[in-house]
């Protein structure tokens, strides 16, 4: 029996185990041979972490019966992009500075997944430090895409949608800062969420710019992205930002009557630089949705068009003060360091020089340029009013006194996955393909990217978004759900 | 808005603690840069007269609580504690050996 015939769900495959098919140490088996041998064409994962899924399986199967009703992930295969830490292991955020980096503790996240019954067979690639929407800046591999290998995966996250578009895992944690789960999740092909600010704890996640970072999960369907989402969220005293929000029903879409939803579409992201394929996919989306009898209409986002510029100035600003702690003292291999040659402030400059790579440095000094004095007040400060502008633009129109909407749906890239290469040599054309992400993380907002229609091999995937208020993460996810249950049939 | 040369790119570069010594790659990176700012000149059309700053993503307020160590568990901080020293790639004792500070010169 081919194994992955099975078309694996979370639920599908826990069914597998509890008539016994098969055991977690063999279906871990499986998965790792078969997602070390689909890495060689595709680089989603940096390293795989063989030893010790495949004893930590075992020691699930001692418990199976009671783990299966007790631990929502029992056994599920996970990737882990590189910039979240697990204990004793690797976590590079895919930079040369912490090529030999070893973490001494478990995010936040981690520990929830571990205590859930998770697995996770290895680290995954992203642009280094998150910096990027195609894995290309990924300082050690190119990570293609599954549904095309001459295209890029999207990124940052692009080792982890590129995972489980691939069946290489059930599902993977990626960090979303500016569209870096909802992008590649749209280049792939798989469903993606980036919570609200707060909703999960930031606790071992490679910092990038902390007022927009959130971690959050990828999964081949809407449920199962709850349940991951379910699992990694709530209050941590080790994040100051994380929010006390009961999120125990996320996953339960029972009691959410997803018609009485009004939806609006911004008409700020009908822009002309879309790709007819783009525009054509969302608007058949649409259409069956009103079709179905949804309630959906025309609202106003107004400052959008200054989102990209507003994020560009306030990204770099945020990463120029989070990367400054890299010295490249600490996790250096001895012969690197040639401690005695150098001054200290010397050895600041040539180990970040050797290896900070092209894109982290630009955001550096930019970030570096609109904090510095005399330039402050025209970016950084313009930049934090327009930000105010752009989380009014939301919150008016999800205003219920004055008609407004429970859910935004809109376009999650302006085109589908570019070519290897197409966009590298000029970072404002690959800022450009974040232009519809970007708000949402300004404005703190969740938002949900899943496929407009189910995968066929006739076309290249596209994603929409459904934008959610804050900490209203249940309704986006049963509307996803219905969604796709109903409607994403071709 | 502001221009950017090479001057002040090398000014930039020193704060942020950053060589770059490749003639070809500084020139990529002051063109790169001054492109980005070009296009920063957008939000002159804004007007944010009497709006207030939004520094964050958050509307949490500050929750104190009393400053007494709390490690969750003493043998877990030392694993942590072993784990950082160990990777050390050159140590006295405990501590992390770097370059002096303070030189002569």
């Amino acid at each position: 029996m081919d194994f992955f015939k099975q078309d694996f769900t979370i639920e599908k495959y826990h069914l597998g185990l509890k008539e016994k098919k098969y055991s977690v140490v063999e279906a871990i088996g499986e998965f790792l041979n078969y997602a070390k041998k689909e890495n060689e064409k595709i680089g989603a994962f940096l390293r795989f972490n063989e030893k010790e899924s495949l004893q930590r399986a075992s020691e699930l199967d001692k418990n199976l019966d009671e783990g299966l009703k007790k631990d929502s992930l029992f056994g599920i295969p996970m990737g882990i992009k590189d910039n979240i830490l697990i204990s004793e292991q690797k976590a590079t955020a895919a930079s040369k500075i912490l090529e030999n980096y070893i973490a001494s503790y478990d995010a936040t996240v981690i520990s929830k997944l571990k205590s859930s019954g998770a697995l996770f067979l290895g680290k995954t690639n992203l642009d280094e430090f998150a910096m990027g929407s195609s894995t290309e800046n990924s300082a050690f591999q190119l990570t293609r895409n599954p549904r095309d290998l001459s295209r890029v995966s999207g990124g940052s996250s692009g080792g982890s949608a590129a995972a489980v578009a691939a069946n290489m895992v059930l599902g993977s944690l990626g960090t979303d800062t500016g569209g870096s789960i909802r992008q590649p999740a749209g280049f792939c092909g798989v469903v993606g969420l980036k919570p609200t600010y707060g909703a999960v704890s930031r606790y071992g996640a490679v910092a990038l710019a902390s007022s927009l970072d959130q971690i959050g999960p990828f999964a081949k369907t809407v449920k199962d992205a709850a349940k991951i989402f379910k699992t990694i969220s709530g209050h941590d005293n080790l994040d100051s930002t994380s929010s006390d929000i009961n999120y125990s029903e996320v996953d339960d879409f029972k009691n959410v009557d997803v018609k009485k939803m009004v939806i609006g579409i911004p008409k700020e992201y009908m822009i002309d630089g879309m790709s007819e394929e783009v525009k054509k996919s969302f608007d058949d989306a649409v259409g069956k949705m009103k079709r179905d009898g949804f309630n959906i209409k025309e609202i106003s986002l107004p400052n959008t068009k200054y989102a990209l510029s507003c994020y560009y100035i306030i990204l770099p600003a945020e990463a120029s003060a989070n990367l400054a702690r890299y010295d490249g003292l600490r996790y250096s291999k001895p012969e690197d360091l040639k401690n005695e040659d150098f001054k200290l402030i010397e050895t600041y400059f040539k180990n970040r020089g050797a290896a900070i790579g092209d894109e982290p440095r630009r955001r550096i000094l930019l970030g570096t340029f609109v904090l510095s004095s005399g330039y402050y007040d025209a970016y950084y400060a313009k930049a934090q009013k327009v930000r105010r502008l752009i989380l009014d633009d939301f919150l008016k129109s999800f205003d219920k006194s004055s008609g407004g909407v429970d859910a935004i749906i809109a376009p999650v890239t302006p085109t589908t996955a570019f070519k290897i290469g197409e966009k590298t040599d000029d970072p404002l054309s690959m800022y450009l393909s974040d232009i519809f992400t970007i708000p949402v993380n300004l404005a703190g907002l969740p938002a949900l990217s899943l496929p407009t229609k189910k995968y066929s091999d006739k076309n290249l995937p596209v994603n929409f978004q459904i934008i959610g208020k804050h900490f209203d993460e249940k309704n986006i996810l049963a509307l996803g759900n219905y969604y796709e249950n109903n409607l994403s049939e071709n | 808005m502001a221009e950017i040369n090479e001057k002040s790119l090398e000014h930039l570069l020193s704060l942020a603690r950053i060589e770059e010594a490749d003639p070809k790659r500084r020139e990529k990176l002051l063109k790169d840069l001054s492109k980005i700012l070009d296009y920063f000149n957008e939000l002159n059309e804004v007007n944010t007269q009497d709006v207030e700053p939004l520094s964050g993503g958050t509307f949490l307020s500050d929750i104190i609580r009393n400053d007494k160590e709390k490690y969750r568990n003493a043998d877990e901080h030392k694993k942590q504690r072993d784990i950082s020293i160990n990777q050390f790639p050159k140590k006295e004792n405990d501590y992390l050996k770097i370059p002096p500070v303070f030189t002569d010169q």
